[in-house]
Protein backbone atom coordinates (compact mmCIF):
# COMPACT_ATOMS: atom_id res chain seq x y z
CA UNK A 1 0.00 0.00 0.00
CA UNK A 2 1.32 3.29 -1.03
CA UNK A 3 1.85 6.04 1.64
CA UNK A 4 -0.77 8.83 1.61
CA UNK A 5 0.42 12.09 0.51
CA UNK A 6 -0.07 14.78 2.62
CA UNK A 7 0.57 18.62 2.55
CA UNK A 8 0.59 21.74 4.97
CA UNK A 9 -0.44 25.26 4.15
CA UNK A 10 -0.58 28.42 5.72
CA UNK A 11 -2.90 31.38 4.95
CA UNK A 12 -3.04 34.20 7.68
CA UNK A 13 -1.28 32.98 11.04
CA UNK A 14 1.64 33.16 12.41
CA UNK A 15 2.94 29.82 10.79
CA UNK A 16 3.47 28.25 15.02
CA UNK A 17 0.99 25.59 14.21
CA UNK A 18 3.12 24.37 11.40
CA UNK A 19 6.11 25.31 12.89
CA UNK A 20 5.21 23.20 16.66
CA UNK A 21 4.81 19.99 14.38
CA UNK A 22 8.79 20.27 14.07
CA UNK A 23 9.23 19.88 17.73
CA UNK A 24 7.44 16.26 17.54
CA UNK A 25 11.49 15.11 17.25
CA UNK A 26 10.69 11.97 18.37
CA UNK A 27 8.05 11.35 16.46
CA UNK A 28 8.92 13.05 13.12
CA UNK A 29 10.71 9.83 11.38
CA UNK A 30 7.61 7.42 12.62
CA UNK A 31 5.36 9.71 10.94
CA UNK A 32 7.49 9.89 7.85
CA UNK A 33 7.48 6.33 7.75
CA UNK A 34 4.10 6.34 7.43
CA UNK A 35 3.21 9.38 4.97
CA UNK A 36 4.85 11.28 2.40
CA UNK A 37 4.53 15.07 3.10
CA UNK A 38 4.83 16.79 -0.70
CA UNK A 39 4.41 20.12 0.61
CA UNK A 40 5.26 21.67 3.76
CA UNK A 41 6.53 25.55 3.37
CA UNK A 42 8.17 25.68 6.70
CA UNK A 43 10.10 22.55 6.29
CA UNK A 44 10.83 21.53 2.95
CA UNK A 45 11.25 23.06 -0.35
CA UNK A 46 9.05 20.67 -2.65
CA UNK A 47 5.65 22.21 -3.60
CA UNK A 48 3.75 18.70 -4.91
CA UNK A 49 0.48 19.43 -5.55
CA UNK A 50 -0.64 15.92 -5.38
CA UNK A 51 -1.87 15.18 -2.38
CA UNK A 52 -4.82 13.36 -0.35
CA UNK A 53 -5.14 14.92 3.41
CA UNK A 54 -4.86 18.94 3.11
CA UNK A 55 -4.06 20.46 6.71
CA UNK A 56 -4.54 24.21 6.86
CA UNK A 57 -2.95 27.15 8.79
CA UNK A 58 -4.18 30.13 9.17
CA UNK A 59 -7.37 31.99 8.08
CA UNK A 60 -9.25 33.26 5.26
CA UNK A 61 -8.47 37.11 4.94
CA UNK A 62 -7.83 37.48 1.65
CA UNK A 63 -9.61 37.19 -2.10
CA UNK A 64 -6.61 34.92 -2.91
CA UNK A 65 -6.98 32.84 0.13
CA UNK A 66 -10.07 32.53 -1.12
CA UNK A 67 -8.91 31.20 -4.54
CA UNK A 68 -6.14 29.27 -3.11
CA UNK A 69 -8.42 27.32 -0.37
CA UNK A 70 -10.98 26.48 -3.40
CA UNK A 71 -8.36 24.93 -5.49
CA UNK A 72 -6.87 23.25 -2.04
CA UNK A 73 -10.41 21.73 -1.53
CA UNK A 74 -11.35 20.28 -4.85
CA UNK A 75 -7.55 18.20 -4.57
CA UNK A 76 -7.62 17.15 -0.85
CA UNK A 77 -10.05 14.06 0.01
CA UNK A 78 -9.69 15.44 3.60
CA UNK A 79 -9.21 18.58 4.89
CA UNK A 80 -8.26 19.35 8.67
CA UNK A 81 -9.18 22.89 9.89
CA UNK A 82 -4.98 23.46 12.30
CA UNK A 83 -4.86 25.68 14.96
CA UNK A 84 -7.80 28.47 16.36
CA UNK A 85 -7.30 30.68 13.13
CA UNK A 86 -8.19 28.00 10.83
CA UNK A 87 -10.95 26.88 13.08
CA UNK A 88 -12.62 29.83 14.40
CA UNK A 89 -10.65 32.80 12.68
CA UNK A 90 -8.60 33.40 15.91
CA UNK A 91 -7.10 36.29 16.78
CA UNK A 92 -7.03 37.31 13.28
CA UNK A 93 -10.35 38.12 13.82
CA UNK A 94 -10.38 40.65 16.12
CA UNK A 95 -9.64 43.10 13.28
CA UNK A 96 -13.17 42.22 11.66
CA UNK A 97 -14.76 44.52 14.34
CA UNK A 98 -12.79 47.65 13.33
CA UNK A 99 -12.98 49.60 10.25
CA UNK A 100 -11.53 47.63 7.85
CA UNK A 101 -10.06 50.42 5.46
CA UNK A 102 -7.93 51.93 8.64
CA UNK A 103 -6.49 48.38 9.52
CA UNK A 104 -5.23 48.20 5.82
CA UNK A 105 -3.50 51.71 6.16
CA UNK A 106 -2.38 50.50 9.28
CA UNK A 107 -0.91 47.49 7.87
CA UNK A 108 0.19 48.33 4.10
CA UNK A 109 0.35 52.19 4.85
CA UNK A 110 0.15 54.13 1.26
CA UNK A 111 0.16 50.84 -0.65
CA UNK A 112 -2.76 49.43 0.90
CA UNK A 113 -4.50 49.32 -2.14
CA UNK A 114 -2.50 46.79 -4.06
CA UNK A 115 -3.20 44.26 -0.62
CA UNK A 116 -7.27 43.67 -0.88
CA UNK A 117 -8.69 42.04 1.38
CA UNK A 118 -11.89 40.52 3.53
CA UNK A 119 -12.87 39.95 6.87
CA UNK A 120 -10.87 37.06 8.54
CA UNK A 121 -12.72 34.13 8.14
CA UNK A 122 -13.00 30.17 9.38
CA UNK A 123 -11.67 27.94 7.05
CA UNK A 124 -15.01 26.26 7.46
CA UNK A 125 -16.69 29.35 6.63
CA UNK A 126 -15.31 28.83 2.94
CA UNK A 127 -15.15 25.08 2.46
CA UNK A 128 -15.74 22.15 3.88
CA UNK A 129 -14.00 21.22 6.61
CA UNK A 130 -13.50 17.23 7.50
CA UNK A 131 -12.04 17.89 10.76
CA UNK A 132 -10.24 20.36 13.37
CA UNK A 133 -7.13 20.09 15.45
CA UNK A 134 -8.44 23.63 17.59
CA UNK A 135 -6.17 25.39 19.72
CA UNK A 136 -3.55 27.86 19.89
CA UNK A 137 -1.03 26.68 18.89
CA UNK A 138 -2.98 23.29 18.16
CA UNK A 139 -1.78 20.63 20.63
CA UNK A 140 0.97 18.23 19.02
CA UNK A 141 -0.14 15.48 21.20
CA UNK A 142 -3.92 15.76 20.27
CA UNK A 143 -1.93 15.93 16.40
CA UNK A 144 -0.53 12.40 16.83
CA UNK A 145 -3.88 11.44 17.72
CA UNK A 146 -6.15 12.55 14.71
CA UNK A 147 -3.24 11.60 12.57
CA UNK A 148 -2.89 7.72 13.85
CA UNK A 149 -6.56 7.27 13.40
CA UNK A 150 -6.75 9.15 10.21
CA UNK A 151 -4.17 6.38 9.16
CA UNK A 152 -5.78 3.77 11.19
CA UNK A 153 -9.31 4.55 9.10
CA UNK A 154 -11.20 5.20 12.45
CA UNK A 155 -13.08 8.78 13.00
CA UNK A 156 -10.59 11.29 14.55
CA UNK A 157 -12.14 12.62 17.54
CA UNK A 158 -11.15 15.82 19.91
CA UNK A 159 -13.45 16.17 22.95
CA UNK A 160 -16.57 18.06 23.24
CA UNK A 161 -17.21 18.53 26.68
CA UNK A 162 -15.31 21.84 28.98
CA UNK A 163 -12.19 22.65 29.70
CA UNK A 164 -13.66 22.58 33.24
CA UNK A 165 -14.29 18.56 33.13
CA UNK A 166 -9.16 18.67 32.72
CA UNK A 167 -9.37 21.75 34.83
CA UNK A 168 -11.01 19.48 37.69
CA UNK A 169 -9.49 16.69 37.08
CA UNK A 170 -6.11 17.86 38.21
CA UNK A 171 -7.82 19.73 41.10
CA UNK A 172 -7.48 23.45 40.57
CA UNK A 173 -9.02 25.88 42.08
CA UNK A 174 -11.87 27.96 40.35
CA UNK A 175 -10.49 30.95 38.53
CA UNK A 176 -13.98 32.02 39.66
CA UNK A 177 -13.60 31.89 43.20
CA UNK A 178 -10.75 34.58 42.49
CA UNK A 179 -12.81 36.87 40.93
CA UNK A 180 -11.52 36.12 37.55
CA UNK A 181 -13.69 35.70 34.24
CA UNK A 182 -12.38 32.05 32.77
CA UNK A 183 -13.34 31.09 29.65
CA UNK A 184 -13.40 27.23 30.61
CA UNK A 185 -16.78 26.42 31.49
CA UNK A 186 -17.60 27.12 27.77
CA UNK A 187 -14.61 26.09 25.78
CA UNK A 188 -13.57 23.04 24.34
CA UNK A 189 -10.85 20.94 26.28
CA UNK A 190 -8.45 19.06 25.06
CA UNK A 191 -5.43 21.65 26.39
CA UNK A 192 -5.53 19.57 29.26
CA UNK A 193 -6.60 22.66 31.24
CA UNK A 194 -3.00 24.38 30.25
CA UNK A 195 -3.64 27.89 31.14
CA UNK A 196 -5.69 27.57 34.67
CA UNK A 197 -3.44 25.04 35.98
CA UNK A 198 -0.83 27.74 34.94
CA UNK A 199 -2.30 30.36 37.24
CA UNK A 200 -4.10 32.02 34.02
CA UNK A 201 -7.49 31.81 32.91
CA UNK A 202 -8.35 30.36 29.93
CA UNK A 203 -8.89 32.28 26.77
CA UNK A 204 -10.81 30.11 24.91
CA UNK A 205 -8.79 29.90 22.61
CA UNK A 206 -10.17 26.36 21.60
CA UNK A 207 -13.47 27.47 20.38
CA UNK A 208 -16.64 27.27 22.16
CA UNK A 209 -18.03 23.78 23.72
CA UNK A 210 -21.20 22.35 20.64
CA UNK A 211 -23.10 22.16 23.47
CA UNK A 212 -23.53 25.94 24.30
CA UNK A 213 -25.90 26.88 27.06
CA UNK A 214 -26.17 31.13 25.59
CA UNK A 215 -28.09 32.46 28.30
CA UNK A 216 -26.44 30.82 31.23
CA UNK A 217 -23.93 33.53 31.88
CA UNK A 218 -26.31 35.46 33.90
CA UNK A 219 -26.18 33.89 36.88
CA UNK A 220 -22.86 33.48 36.96
CA UNK A 221 -22.33 37.38 36.55
CA UNK A 222 -24.37 37.82 39.29
CA UNK A 223 -22.91 35.55 41.75
CA UNK A 224 -19.31 36.64 40.90
CA UNK A 225 -20.76 40.01 40.29
CA UNK A 226 -18.87 40.55 36.90
CA UNK A 227 -19.90 42.76 34.35
CA UNK A 228 -21.33 42.14 30.70
CA UNK A 229 -18.21 43.32 29.58
CA UNK A 230 -15.75 41.81 31.30
CA UNK A 231 -17.10 38.46 29.66
CA UNK A 232 -17.51 40.04 25.91
CA UNK A 233 -14.27 40.98 26.38
CA UNK A 234 -12.95 37.41 27.17
CA UNK A 235 -14.94 36.32 24.08
CA UNK A 236 -13.24 39.04 21.55
CA UNK A 237 -9.38 37.31 21.94
CA UNK A 238 -10.22 34.27 20.07
CA UNK A 239 -14.08 34.12 19.71
CA UNK A 240 -14.85 37.54 17.91
CA UNK A 241 -16.48 35.83 14.71
CA UNK A 242 -18.85 33.73 17.04
CA UNK A 243 -19.85 37.08 19.18
CA UNK A 244 -20.70 39.17 15.70
CA UNK A 245 -22.90 36.12 14.34
CA UNK A 246 -24.67 35.59 17.50
CA UNK A 247 -25.01 39.27 17.56
CA UNK A 248 -25.85 39.24 13.90
CA UNK A 249 -28.79 37.01 14.73
CA UNK A 250 -30.37 38.91 17.15
CA UNK A 251 -31.05 42.31 15.26
CA UNK B 1 -16.59 10.01 81.20
CA UNK B 2 -13.30 9.42 80.46
CA UNK B 3 -10.79 8.90 77.25
CA UNK B 4 -8.14 9.17 75.61
CA UNK B 5 -7.63 12.42 73.95
CA UNK B 6 -4.68 13.84 71.56
CA UNK B 7 -3.71 17.14 72.19
CA UNK B 8 -4.05 19.21 68.77
CA UNK B 9 0.30 20.17 68.73
CA UNK B 10 0.88 16.48 69.06
CA UNK B 11 -0.92 15.44 66.11
CA UNK B 12 1.87 16.06 63.66
CA UNK B 13 4.20 13.60 66.00
CA UNK B 14 1.47 11.15 65.69
CA UNK B 15 1.12 11.37 61.93
CA UNK B 16 5.00 10.84 62.22
CA UNK B 17 4.50 7.89 63.55
CA UNK B 18 2.49 6.60 60.99
CA UNK B 19 4.36 7.51 57.99
CA UNK B 20 6.93 5.00 59.39
CA UNK B 21 4.74 2.25 58.60
CA UNK B 22 2.29 4.12 55.68
CA UNK B 23 1.40 5.99 52.88
CA UNK B 24 -0.19 9.19 54.66
CA UNK B 25 -2.80 10.77 52.72
CA UNK B 26 -4.65 13.98 54.49
CA UNK B 27 -6.01 17.31 53.78
CA UNK B 28 -3.64 20.18 53.02
CA UNK B 29 -4.16 23.88 52.05
CA UNK B 30 -4.12 24.77 47.92
CA UNK B 31 -5.13 28.65 48.23
CA UNK B 32 -8.47 29.19 49.78
CA UNK B 33 -9.48 25.20 50.06
CA UNK B 34 -8.26 22.29 50.69
CA UNK B 35 -6.92 18.92 48.84
CA UNK B 36 -6.51 15.57 49.80
CA UNK B 37 -2.34 14.71 49.24
CA UNK B 38 0.43 12.63 49.88
CA UNK B 39 1.87 13.96 53.33
CA UNK B 40 5.46 14.44 53.30
CA UNK B 41 5.66 16.74 56.05
CA UNK B 42 2.97 16.58 58.91
CA UNK B 43 3.16 20.14 59.58
CA UNK B 44 0.65 20.86 56.47
CA UNK B 45 -1.79 18.98 57.95
CA UNK B 46 -4.80 20.95 58.19
CA UNK B 47 -7.83 19.19 60.44
CA UNK B 48 -10.11 22.35 60.35
CA UNK B 49 -10.76 22.30 56.88
CA UNK B 50 -14.63 22.72 55.30
CA UNK B 51 -14.01 20.03 52.67
CA UNK B 52 -11.69 19.50 49.74
CA UNK B 53 -11.49 19.70 45.85
CA UNK B 54 -12.02 16.56 44.84
CA UNK B 55 -13.17 13.64 46.76
CA UNK B 56 -11.47 10.99 48.34
CA UNK B 57 -12.39 9.21 45.37
CA UNK B 58 -9.34 10.44 43.04
CA UNK B 59 -7.37 7.65 45.19
CA UNK B 60 -9.32 4.43 44.34
CA UNK B 61 -11.08 5.85 40.59
CA UNK B 62 -8.09 8.50 39.41
CA UNK B 63 -9.26 11.08 36.88
CA UNK B 64 -7.76 8.41 33.88
CA UNK B 65 -6.13 5.16 34.50
CA UNK B 66 -5.00 2.56 32.07
CA UNK B 67 -6.91 -0.58 32.14
CA UNK B 68 -4.77 -2.63 29.66
CA UNK B 69 -2.16 -2.29 27.42
CA UNK B 70 -1.80 -4.47 23.74
CA UNK B 71 -0.05 -5.26 20.60
CA UNK B 72 -2.27 -5.22 18.11
CA UNK B 73 0.54 -7.71 16.03
CA UNK B 74 1.63 -9.84 18.81
CA UNK B 75 -2.36 -10.19 19.88
CA UNK B 76 -1.07 -10.05 23.34
CA UNK B 77 -2.09 -7.52 26.29
CA UNK B 78 -1.51 -6.90 30.13
CA UNK B 79 -2.92 -5.48 32.78
CA UNK B 80 -0.46 -2.91 34.54
CA UNK B 81 -0.30 -4.07 37.65
CA UNK B 82 -1.82 -2.04 40.65
CA UNK B 83 0.48 -1.46 44.04
CA UNK B 84 -2.27 -1.15 47.16
CA UNK B 85 0.43 0.53 49.41
CA UNK B 86 -0.97 0.14 53.39
CA UNK B 87 -1.91 3.48 53.20
CA UNK B 88 -3.59 5.83 56.34
CA UNK B 89 -6.08 8.09 55.21
CA UNK B 90 -5.73 10.87 57.49
CA UNK B 91 -8.32 13.70 58.94
CA UNK B 92 -11.36 12.30 57.10
CA UNK B 93 -14.98 13.59 57.68
CA UNK B 94 -17.52 10.67 57.66
CA UNK B 95 -19.36 11.61 54.48
CA UNK B 96 -16.27 11.18 52.54
CA UNK B 97 -16.28 7.72 53.60
CA UNK B 98 -19.32 6.96 52.97
CA UNK B 99 -19.05 8.32 49.82
CA UNK B 100 -16.22 5.07 49.35
CA UNK B 101 -18.78 2.85 50.76
CA UNK B 102 -20.91 3.80 48.26
CA UNK B 103 -18.47 2.98 46.12
CA UNK B 104 -17.42 0.00 47.10
CA UNK B 105 -21.14 -1.38 46.94
CA UNK B 106 -21.29 0.37 42.61
CA UNK B 107 -17.92 -1.59 41.82
CA UNK B 108 -18.10 -4.41 44.16
CA UNK B 109 -21.72 -5.68 43.56
CA UNK B 110 -22.11 -7.91 40.21
CA UNK B 111 -19.19 -7.36 38.45
CA UNK B 112 -16.51 -7.18 40.37
CA UNK B 113 -14.24 -4.15 38.87
CA UNK B 114 -10.79 -5.20 40.04
CA UNK B 115 -9.15 -2.27 39.22
CA UNK B 116 -10.71 -0.14 41.52
CA UNK B 117 -10.99 -3.07 44.55
CA UNK B 118 -7.57 -3.49 44.44
CA UNK B 119 -6.82 -0.16 45.41
CA UNK B 120 -9.16 -0.50 48.23
CA UNK B 121 -7.33 -3.25 50.10
CA UNK B 122 -4.42 -1.85 53.15
CA UNK B 123 -6.81 0.96 53.69
CA UNK B 124 -6.89 2.50 57.12
CA UNK B 125 -9.21 5.27 58.13
CA UNK B 126 -9.16 7.82 61.06
CA UNK B 127 -12.11 10.37 61.14
CA UNK B 128 -12.09 13.80 62.01
CA UNK B 129 -15.39 15.70 63.20
CA UNK B 130 -16.21 19.15 61.11
CA UNK B 131 -18.28 22.42 61.44
CA UNK B 132 -21.05 21.95 58.68
CA UNK B 133 -20.43 25.28 56.31
CA UNK B 134 -22.94 27.08 54.15
CA UNK B 135 -23.16 23.82 51.98
CA UNK B 136 -22.81 21.10 54.00
CA UNK B 137 -26.46 18.74 54.26
CA UNK B 138 -24.92 15.29 55.20
CA UNK B 139 -27.25 14.76 57.79
CA UNK B 140 -30.51 15.37 56.00
CA UNK B 141 -29.27 12.11 53.74
CA UNK B 142 -28.83 10.28 56.82
CA UNK B 143 -24.88 11.39 57.68
CA UNK B 144 -25.15 12.39 61.11
CA UNK B 145 -21.52 13.89 62.34
CA UNK B 146 -21.52 11.40 64.83
CA UNK B 147 -21.81 8.30 62.67
CA UNK B 148 -18.62 6.25 62.48
CA UNK B 149 -18.93 3.81 60.18
CA UNK B 150 -15.88 2.21 58.23
CA UNK B 151 -13.76 4.23 60.20
CA UNK B 152 -10.28 2.46 62.17
CA UNK B 153 -9.98 5.79 64.18
CA UNK B 154 -12.39 8.50 65.32
CA UNK B 155 -11.35 11.97 66.50
CA UNK B 156 -13.77 14.12 67.49
CA UNK B 157 -12.94 17.61 68.31
CA UNK B 158 -13.32 19.85 71.50
CA UNK B 159 -11.79 22.96 72.31
CA UNK B 160 -8.03 22.12 71.99
CA UNK B 161 -7.94 18.35 71.71
CA UNK B 162 -9.48 15.44 70.35
CA UNK B 163 -11.13 12.32 71.61
CA UNK B 164 -9.56 9.04 70.43
CA UNK B 165 -11.85 6.16 69.63
CA UNK B 166 -10.52 2.74 68.37
CA UNK B 167 -13.20 1.21 66.77
CA UNK B 168 -11.60 -1.64 64.92
CA UNK B 169 -8.65 -3.97 65.67
CA UNK B 170 -5.96 -2.02 63.38
CA UNK B 171 -7.28 1.30 64.88
CA UNK B 172 -6.23 0.00 68.24
CA UNK B 173 -3.15 -1.36 67.61
CA UNK B 174 -2.38 2.13 65.95
CA UNK B 175 -3.77 4.01 69.48
CA UNK B 176 -1.83 1.53 71.30
CA UNK B 177 1.74 2.80 69.48
CA UNK B 178 0.64 6.43 70.21
CA UNK B 179 0.75 6.11 73.92
CA UNK B 180 3.06 8.57 74.40
CA UNK B 181 1.05 11.42 72.82
CA UNK B 182 -2.23 10.42 74.37
CA UNK B 183 -3.70 11.66 78.00
CA UNK B 184 -6.46 10.85 79.58
CA UNK B 185 -9.72 13.19 79.04
CA UNK B 186 -13.02 13.21 80.23
CA UNK B 187 -16.39 14.91 78.38
CA UNK B 188 -19.96 14.89 78.70
CA UNK B 189 -21.41 14.47 75.56
CA UNK B 190 -20.53 15.06 71.87
CA UNK B 191 -20.56 18.68 70.15
CA UNK B 192 -23.46 19.66 69.23
CA UNK B 193 -23.59 20.41 65.33
CA UNK B 194 -26.13 22.38 62.94
CA UNK B 195 -26.60 22.15 59.50
CA UNK B 196 -27.66 25.29 57.82
CA UNK B 197 -28.49 23.12 54.57
CA UNK B 198 -30.71 21.07 54.57
CA UNK B 199 -33.49 18.80 52.86
CA UNK B 200 -37.09 19.44 54.13
CA UNK B 201 -37.46 15.94 54.32
CA UNK B 202 -35.24 12.94 55.56
CA UNK B 203 -34.15 10.63 52.99
CA UNK B 204 -36.77 7.89 54.22
CA UNK B 205 -39.23 7.56 51.22
CA UNK B 206 -37.30 10.29 49.28
CA UNK B 207 -37.13 7.86 46.13
CA UNK B 208 -41.28 7.94 46.02
CA UNK B 209 -40.73 11.78 45.59
CA UNK B 210 -39.57 10.93 41.92
CA UNK B 211 -42.86 9.67 40.87
CA UNK B 212 -44.72 12.44 39.17
CA UNK B 213 -41.86 14.10 39.04
CA UNK B 214 -40.93 13.78 35.56
CA UNK B 215 -42.20 16.59 34.63
CA UNK B 216 -42.17 19.52 37.31
CA UNK B 217 -40.98 22.83 36.48
CA UNK B 218 -37.80 22.67 38.11
CA UNK B 219 -35.80 20.91 35.91
CA UNK B 220 -36.46 22.93 33.37
CA UNK B 221 -35.52 26.44 35.33
CA UNK B 222 -32.18 24.51 36.68
CA UNK B 223 -31.94 23.77 33.24
CA UNK B 224 -31.79 27.43 31.96
CA UNK B 225 -28.43 27.74 34.49
CA UNK B 226 -26.73 24.96 33.85
CA UNK B 227 -23.28 25.03 31.09
CA UNK B 228 -22.92 21.48 31.09
CA UNK B 229 -19.66 21.16 32.33
CA UNK B 230 -19.73 19.00 34.05
CA UNK B 231 -18.30 19.70 37.34
CA UNK B 232 -20.75 18.72 39.80
CA UNK B 233 -20.08 15.00 38.86
CA UNK B 234 -16.26 15.08 38.90
CA UNK B 235 -16.21 16.22 42.26
CA UNK B 236 -19.17 14.13 43.74
CA UNK B 237 -17.64 11.43 45.97
CA UNK B 238 -20.47 8.80 44.63
CA UNK B 239 -20.18 9.62 40.79
CA UNK B 240 -18.21 6.69 39.38
CA UNK B 241 -18.95 7.19 35.49
CA UNK B 242 -16.21 6.50 33.57
CA UNK B 243 -16.00 6.57 29.24
CA UNK B 244 -13.21 3.69 28.01
CA UNK B 245 -11.18 5.07 24.93
CA UNK B 246 -8.71 3.25 23.09
CA UNK B 247 -5.21 4.29 21.84
CA UNK B 248 -2.80 2.99 19.42
CA UNK B 249 0.34 4.49 19.46
CA UNK B 250 1.17 6.40 16.07
CA UNK B 251 3.42 4.27 14.00
CA UNK B 252 3.54 1.55 16.09
CA UNK B 253 1.15 -1.75 17.09
CA UNK B 254 1.63 -0.69 20.85
CA UNK B 255 -1.88 0.60 22.18
CA UNK B 256 -3.65 0.86 25.55
CA UNK B 257 -7.09 0.87 26.81
CA UNK B 258 -7.94 3.68 29.29
CA UNK B 259 -10.84 5.04 31.87
CA UNK B 260 -11.37 8.55 32.65
CA UNK B 261 -13.78 10.44 34.22
CA UNK B 262 -17.11 11.24 32.49
CA UNK B 263 -20.30 13.05 33.15
CA UNK B 264 -23.68 12.72 32.56
CA UNK B 265 -24.17 16.53 32.11
CA UNK B 266 -22.34 16.13 29.05
CA UNK B 267 -23.85 15.55 25.71
CA UNK B 268 -21.62 13.61 24.62
CA UNK B 269 -22.26 10.49 27.54
CA UNK B 270 -25.44 10.35 26.45
CA UNK B 271 -24.48 9.65 22.59
CA UNK B 272 -24.64 6.07 21.27
CA UNK B 273 -23.48 4.73 17.54
CA UNK B 274 -25.09 6.85 15.19
CA UNK B 275 -25.07 10.16 16.63
CA UNK B 276 -28.60 9.38 18.35
CA UNK B 277 -28.63 10.71 22.19
CA UNK B 278 -30.72 9.48 24.96
CA UNK B 279 -30.84 13.05 26.66
CA UNK B 280 -30.61 15.60 24.20
CA UNK B 281 -31.92 18.17 26.51
CA UNK B 282 -29.99 19.91 29.04
CA UNK B 283 -33.32 19.33 31.19
CA UNK B 284 -32.88 15.88 30.93
CA UNK B 285 -29.77 15.58 32.08
CA UNK B 286 -30.30 17.77 35.21
CA UNK B 287 -32.77 15.68 36.19
CA UNK B 288 -31.15 12.47 35.57
CA UNK B 289 -28.13 13.18 37.81
CA UNK B 290 -30.71 13.89 40.87
CA UNK B 291 -32.82 11.10 39.63
CA UNK B 292 -30.13 8.96 39.67
CA UNK B 293 -28.85 10.13 43.34
CA UNK B 294 -32.08 9.70 44.88
CA UNK B 295 -34.08 7.69 43.25
CA UNK B 296 -32.09 5.28 40.61
CA UNK B 297 -29.70 3.63 42.58
CA UNK B 298 -29.62 2.96 46.53
CA UNK B 299 -26.80 0.47 48.15
CA UNK B 300 -28.22 -2.43 49.99
CA UNK B 301 -29.52 -0.27 52.79
CA UNK B 302 -31.48 1.98 50.65
CA UNK B 303 -29.27 5.01 51.25
CA UNK B 304 -29.23 7.24 48.45
CA UNK B 305 -25.90 7.65 46.78
CA UNK B 306 -25.40 11.42 47.92
CA UNK B 307 -23.30 12.37 50.72
CA UNK B 308 -24.51 15.54 51.08
CA UNK B 309 -20.84 16.49 51.04
CA UNK B 310 -22.30 19.77 49.35
CA UNK B 311 -19.52 20.01 46.84
CA UNK B 312 -21.43 20.64 43.78
CA UNK B 313 -23.07 23.07 45.44
CA UNK B 314 -19.93 24.90 46.39
CA UNK B 315 -18.35 24.79 42.93
CA UNK B 316 -20.85 25.21 40.67
CA UNK B 317 -20.01 28.50 38.53
CA UNK B 318 -23.86 28.81 38.16
CA UNK B 319 -24.44 28.79 41.89
CA UNK B 320 -27.19 25.27 41.09
CA UNK B 321 -27.78 23.93 44.64
CA UNK B 322 -29.28 20.14 44.82
CA UNK B 323 -30.87 20.98 47.87
CA UNK B 324 -32.96 23.89 46.17
CA UNK B 325 -33.46 21.69 43.49
CA UNK B 326 -34.80 18.72 46.11
CA UNK B 327 -36.53 21.08 47.96
CA UNK B 328 -38.60 22.05 45.39
CA UNK B 329 -39.42 18.32 44.97
CA UNK B 330 -40.15 17.76 48.50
Amino acid sequence: MSKPKVAFFDFTSCEGCQLSKLNLENDLLDILELVDIVNFREAISDHGEDYEIAFIEGSISTPHCVERIHKIRRQAKIVIALGSCAHIGGINAIRNNMDQDEVRETVYGNDKYLFPSIKAQAVSDVVKVDYVIPGCPMDNQEFKRVLSALLTGKIPEIPEYSVCVECKAKENECLYDYGIVCMGPITRAGCRAACPTNGHYCYGCRGLVPDLNKNAAKDVMEKYKLSIDQIKKRFYMFNTNYVNMEEKSYE
Amino acid sequence: MSAKAIAREKIPDAVLLLKTKYRVIAPVPKGKTFVFKKIDDPQEIVLDYNTTILPLKKFFLPPREVLVEYNLKKQEYREPEIKSEPTVFFGIHNYELQGILRLDYAFGTGVKDETYLKKRKNNIFIGVTYTPDDFHFAKSVGIPTDLKEGFDIFLTKYNSHYRVEALTDKGKSIVSQWSEFLEECSYDSDPVVHFKNKLKQSVAGIREVFHGAYNHPVWKETSKKCYSCGTCNLVCPTCYCFDVSDEVVLGTNRGSRSRRWDSCQILGFTEVAGGEAFREKRYDRVRHRMSRKFAYIMDDRDRPFCVGCGRCIRQCTANISITDVMNALL
